[in-house]
């Protein structure tokens, strides 16, 4: 088994890495970076928790190779507050009660980011849509498709 | 409720939610230990075999492999998933009950390695006969799951064959009860498998000092229990055991118990380093217990006027290789909340060759809710009654016996039902082809066990609260808001200390719907002793008589002087040299009186009759829960169970094909998505109860009983067609609707 | 993860001369969603892996009137669905990529690595497949275009040779006066792999209301993607009657060959193929009678997929 060095660009931060190829940018973050806000709750891609912007785009991480995404610009949720200021999605989840054991999200707060840079005057179907690639078993979304729609007001300002 | 609060009842954040929110929080799999190693195991391929040889010597071999370790390290101590049976161990030893039950674990100095060396040891088995179907292996001459049944440690009721375990009822005179009906309605309903679906796989790491004290960190509800376990089956002292719970990434009851700590801690005592092990998610559904399915038959007596006259339940619950929780539940739950004068009933658990049934959110019950729900709707369309009115008839009321002989006490039971009722579209039903309604009724009853709790006054004025009860679902948040009413201080000015096993003294699982109810109460009574001492300083130092005391805004006064008074924080630092000492408030409570609560669903759907899909169109639900201490967090519980309910009426089902798990995966197990939600309205009905904090009862468990059976009896509703078994996925619908046809 | 060698080439030629070297042992990354899947539970074991990502001019989305949409090898279906022309001119592909994984998937996934895994269940597939679709390949012997479905040998089996790589797909712009749709059937609303998937494209003749010409593609029941070519003769010439549609339904549910898994019974899904193939074709016949806008075309998609 041999490593390559890779140079990964997360949060805005340089870091040079000696990895595996086989290794995902999941698990390369969270263990080489200690960055464990993303979160492995499947390492297939279904659940979400490992939601992390490549090039701005949300992608599941665990999807991705950590010697693929090298070069590109890698965002995670640690990099989503500003210091100890939250980001306008993270207050909502907090305020609308959208947290409850927290494992789903880092993901979900990461894709309801996504959705309202883009659109920042979602629908709540496209809200449900937005998100439908991240799994929450506590919650019921209900409270999260809340907190979403509330913090759109402080994008479509 | 009259009384106005200044810190319960209100939508307070969580405590942990910002935590939560940047993903700050430590869950199991988070924890990083200097010079750690990794564990992977491996799992039995045979649903039934005996072991001949295990040959590790490849892995050994391989370089940054530490150890490997079989059942051949472990004591040779059984333990039992429920208190009631001593039936398994660690690892399987000689032989293998289940595709996926731990044969070797292995230590290595990364994951990749780990995985390797696990795909290098080779096992011999020989396979012996298995049985897959709970029905066929009830039956006299069945493969044996455990041929030394009877010689188990512990007491089950009824040991015969399979049969593992049998609790039963009788009230009055069935016989006389059935003979006295108008009409007898007979059905047999089936539940299917379930994965609990909790985002977080297990995780925990263990690390054995050079003393042999063993600290274990893990993703658990329950981290006495795993103390308990850990120690009595390692011969282990329990003070030499510590557990420190991390956040909990979701349970639903399948964290109550150990998973994977006991191959960390062997594995740490035999390589001297610190062991993590993080489990796939194929684990999770391959090697952590379920919920199993369950076959009820009930029969029910009824008069024309819609009154039951008797019943008759006879419950077969799949208990896998190893006898799980709730398999009681056929009895406990086989009247639902109604009036039963007269009743017999049954509850059997039965070893299969599949994995060993675990918990998930009340495992046993839900499954009896779909049966006797759904065998309420048919009841009622016997004798042509309205299925809601019909059920409001029946309803236990104050002062009745309940199913175990408790008195009923002052309950919302009929104010929840009503308001089902007239919050849903019960009453103004859409014409539309293939639109349906239906109603499901359940109960439980707040959860007691023991607790303990300990608040002390620092000196700044703020207040610690230490209790081994670990939060799921908000209870930090709400037990510390019990705390800042209690003793007049605000919110923030409550922390609830980290805990450990160490730490605190025992208390019980978080689980069973009991944090609020017990633990509630308890850190209410530890909070109410700390402010009588409170007053019995500040009576002396204030030179007043300390019924005429009162704390306003964090001060002690003498009511109608308010000048004359002195900071909580003046009275911490006073209490330190004081006769009395540091303002410390204790509590330890272990059962608490029954305190029943009732759960309503309405659902509305609409019936695709040419693909035999569900959908959900609205979902209304209410629910007497006493008091919400925090609504946020009740509203969450009860959203959260209701959907979780629906997956379980519409797709969720893990399949096995003799034994072997077909869908062990979140890409072939569907859990409910954004868009499969409908939209929801909850209803929290609070008739308060005498002994819960603020009046507070339990929650969690009953939000996730009713849909099942309300989505069955709303498909009835829709279709006339009934269908007893889950899920309503649909091709079964689509098959039903066809015979339906052809037979018209 | 079992440990592979992994190589970046920057041209197609390059890649292609790994992929001869190394022939089975070596496979190409392209998104990874299926890839990474497939490694992480031993089912694919390559010892080298070619990432073609980093190969220029292979991420290419263009359109024009002569030559059509040209999606390139590398191009996601999230630049593809958000795609304002895609969005405008071919509603149903930026429509069908919805139903592809979730957000985050379709982030990665890509139209031709979906396709060479060749699975009978890829919800991209049937679209293509019914629109006509065809892909470039780029091979040691040069390059050569054929219709999507002879790419497909079988379950999981594609026809290229050692060291073909697919480089585009190439959509001529629909004729006027036709309609598309992609029903995907699943139970649950996304991130669900298909029971049963229809496309359906048809054309009429403006002055007659026939249909001139009938595509329709099935996904999940057989073992490649595959056109329901007795159906579509029935279609094709005719006036799309009630009766008409309803026997193209059940001759659509003849060519099929399902098979039962965990997702449902073969039986079901031989029945949903005729029911889902008369719905598909009635939409596709109202929107190709009423030149519905793409707005709505999508909205229709999207309903049917939730």
């Amino acid at each position: 088994m041999k490593k390559n060095f890779i140079i990964l660009n997360v949060n805005e931060e340089e870091r040079e890495l000696y990895v595996y190829p086989h290794r995902s940018l999941l698990d390369t973050v969270r263990d080489e970076l200690q960055l464990t806000g993303s979160k492995k709750g499947c390492d297939e891609g279904d659940c979400g928790a490992c939601t992390m912007f490549l090039d701005g785009n949300p992608v599941t991480s665990c999807m991705v190779l950590a010697v693929d995404a090298a070069g590109r610009r890698i965002t995670t949720i640690e990099g989503l507050s500003n210091g100890t200021k939250l980001s306008p999605v993270q207050q909502a989840f907090v305020e609308h009660g959208a947290v409850q054991c927290g494992f789903c999200i880092p993901g979900l707060i990461m894709s309801g980011t996504a959705l309202l840079t883009r659109n920042p005057n979602p629908t709540e179907e496209e809200i449900r849509m937005a998100i439908s690639g991240n799994i929450c078993r506590c919650t019921g979304y209900t409270k999260v498709v809340e907190a979403i729609q509330a913090a759109a007001a402080s994008y479509s300002r | 409720m009259a009384t106005t609060y200044a810190v319960v009842g209100k939508r307070v954040p969580r405590v942990d939610a910002v935590d939560k929110a940047t993903g700050r929080s430590i869950y199991g799999s988070d924890i990083y230990l200097p010079g750690m190693l990794h564990c992977k195991i491996l799992s039995s391929t045979q649903a039934h075999a005996k072991i001949k040889k295990i040959d590790f010597s490849k892995a050994l071999a391989v370089p940054g492999v530490k150890s490997i370790i079989t059942a051949a390290d472990v004591p040779d101590i059984m333990y039992g998933t429920v208190g009631n049976i001593r039936d398994r161990s660690f690892m399987a030893r000689d032989r293998v009950r289940f595709i996926g039950e731990p044969v070797a674990a292995v230590a290595a100095i990364d994951e990749d390695v780990a995985e390797y060396a696990v795909s290098l040891i080779e096992v011999e088995y020989e396979p012996l006969p298995a049985v897959f179907d709970v029905l066929e292996a009830m039956k006299e001459g069945a493969p044996l799951v455990h041929e030394k049944l009877q010689e188990y440690e512990g007491s089950t009721g009824l040991r015969k064959g399979n049969i593992c375990s049998l609790l039963t009822a009788t009230r009055g005179d069935m016989d006389a009860g059935l003979s006295e009906a108008d009409f007898i309605v007979e059905g047999t309903y089936r539940s299917q498998p379930i994965n609990q679906g909790y985002m977080e796989p297990m995780a925990c790491a263990a690390e054995v000092e050079p003393s042999g004290r063993v600290t274990i960190w893990t993703t658990t509800q329950a981290p006495y229990a795993i103390r308990n376990t850990i120690a009595e089956t390692l011969q282990l002292p329990m003070n030499r055991v510590k557990v420190i719970p991390l956040e909990i990434g979701g349970g639903f009851g399948a964290k109550l118990r150990v998973s994977f700590e006991a191959f960390c801690v062997i594995l740490s005592q035999k390589t001297g380093r610190p062991v993590k092990m993080i489990s796939s998610r194929e684990e999770n559904f391959t090697a952590i217990g379920p919920r199993l399915e369950c076959v009820a038959t009930i029969k029910t007596g009824v008069k024309k006027d819609g009154t039951i006259t008797a019943r008759q339940v006879h419950a077969v619950y799949d208990t896998g290789a190893y006898l799980g929780p709730g398999v009681g539940a056929g009895v406990g739950h086989s009247t639902g909340p109604y009036r039963v004068p007269n009743f017999k009933a049954e509850s059997y658990a039965v070893y299969t060759n599949k994995i060993w049934a675990g918990s998930y959110r009340a495992s046993g019950v839900a499954d009896m809710v779909f049966a006797v729900e759904s065998h309420m709707d048919e009841v009622a369309a016997c004798i042509g009654m309205d299925p809601f009115d019909f059920r409001l008839k029946n309803i236990l009321e104050e002062g009745d016996r309940s199913l175990t002989g408790e008195v009923i006490p002052t309950m919302g039971l009929r104010e929840m039902g009503e308001a089902a009722k007239t919050g849903s579209n019960w009453n103004t039903r859409k014409q539309e082809d293939g639109w349906g309604i239906g109603v499901a009724f359940s109960d439980w009853k707040s959860g007691t066990g023991a607790s303990t709790a300990t608040v002390s006054l620092n000196e700044d004025g703020t207040v610690s609260v230490l209790t081994g009860t670990v939060d799921i679902a908000g209870s930090d948040t709400s037990l510390s808001q019990i705390v800042a009413e209690t003793i007049g201080v605000p919110f923030e000015k409550v922390v609830m200390a980290k805990k450990d096993t160490d730490a605190a003294p025992f208390n019980g699982p978080t689980g069973g719907s009991r944090v609020i109810y017990s633990a509630g109460r308890t850190v209410l009574q530890a909070a109410q002793d700390a402010k009588e001492k409170v007053l019995r300083l500040a009576a002396d130092v204030l030179e007043a008589n300390q019924d005429d005391l009162e704390v306003v805004n964090e001060r002690v006064q003498v009511k109608g002087s308010p000048d004359k008074g002195r900071s909580l924080a003046e009275i911490a630092r006073l209490s330190s040299s004081s006769k009395y000492g540091s303002i410390m408030g204790q509590a330890a409570l272990s059962q608490l009186p029954f305190a029943p609560i009732y759960n309503a669903v309405v659902v509305e759907i609409k019936v695709d009759k040419e693909t035999g899909m569900i959908k959900v169109l609205n979902f209304t639900q209410s629910q007497d829960l006493g008091f919400a201490i925090n609504p946020n967090s009740v509203e969450g519980q009860m959203e959260g169970g209701a959907v979780q309910a629906i997956g379980r009426a519409l797709y969720e089902n893990f399949i096995f094909d003799k034994g072997k798990p077909v869908n062990p995966s979140l890409t072939t197990y569907l859990l409910p998505l954004a868009l499969d939600v409908p939209p929801m309205s909850t209803i929290m009905i609070e008739s308060v109860s005498k002994e819960g904090a603020f009046g507070a009862k339990a929650v969690a468990e009953p939000p996730g009983f009713g849909a099942p059976a309300a989505i069955a009896n709303a498909l009835y509703n829709a279709t006339g067609i009934r269908i007893r078994d889950l899920p309503l996925s649909p091709d079964k619908v689509r098959a039903a609707l066809k015979a339906k046809q052809s037979g018209s | 993860m079992l440990p592979f060698e992994y190589f970046e080439p920057a041209t197609l030629r390059r890649a292609s001369s790994l992929l001869v070297k190394y022939g089975a042992d070596a496979r190409i990354l392209n998104g990874g969603t299926d890839f990474m899947v497939r490694v992480r539970q031993h089912f694919w074991k390559p010892k080298y892996v070619v990432n073609i990502k980093k190969i220029k001019g292979l991420d290419h989305l263009t359109y024009s009137k002569n030559q059509g949409l040209r999606i390139g090898a590398t191009a996601t279906y999230g630049r593809v669905e958000a795609d304002p022309v895609v969005r405008q001119r071919f509603g149903i592909v930026s429509a069908s990529a919805v139903a592809v994984g979730g957000v985050q998937i379709r982030n990665l996934g890509t139209y031709i690595g979906n396709a060479c895994n060749a699975s009978p269940a890829a919800d991209s597939t049937p679209t293509m497949v019914a629109m006509g679709a065809k892909v470039k390949i780029y091979g040691p012997n040069g390059a050569r275009v054929i219709p999507i479905e002879e790419l497909f040998a079988g379950v999981g089996r594609n026809t290229l040779q050692a060291g073909e790589i697919v480089t585009e797909i190439q959509l001529d712009t629909p004729p006027p006066n036709t309609g598309f749709i992609y029903i995907k059937h699943s139970p649950r609303s996304q991130m669900d792999i298909s029971v049963v998937g229809v496309a359906s494209v048809i054309t009429l003749n403006p002055d007659n209301g026939r249909c001139v010409d009938a595509r329709i593609a099935l996904g999940a029941v057989g073992p490649t993607v595959f056109r329901a070519k007795k159906a579509e003769a029935i279609l094709k010439g005719s006036e799309l009657t009630g009766d008409v549609l309803s026997r193209a339904a059940i001759a659509a549910a003849d060519e099929s060959s399902p098979i039962g898994d965990v997702r449902a019974p073969a039986e079901y899904r031989k029945d949903m193929v005729g029911v889902l193939t008369r719905r598909a074709t009635a939409y596709a016949f109202d929107m190709a009678k009423s030149g519905m806008d793409v707005r709505k075309q999508q909205a229709i998609a999207i309903e049917l997929i939730t």
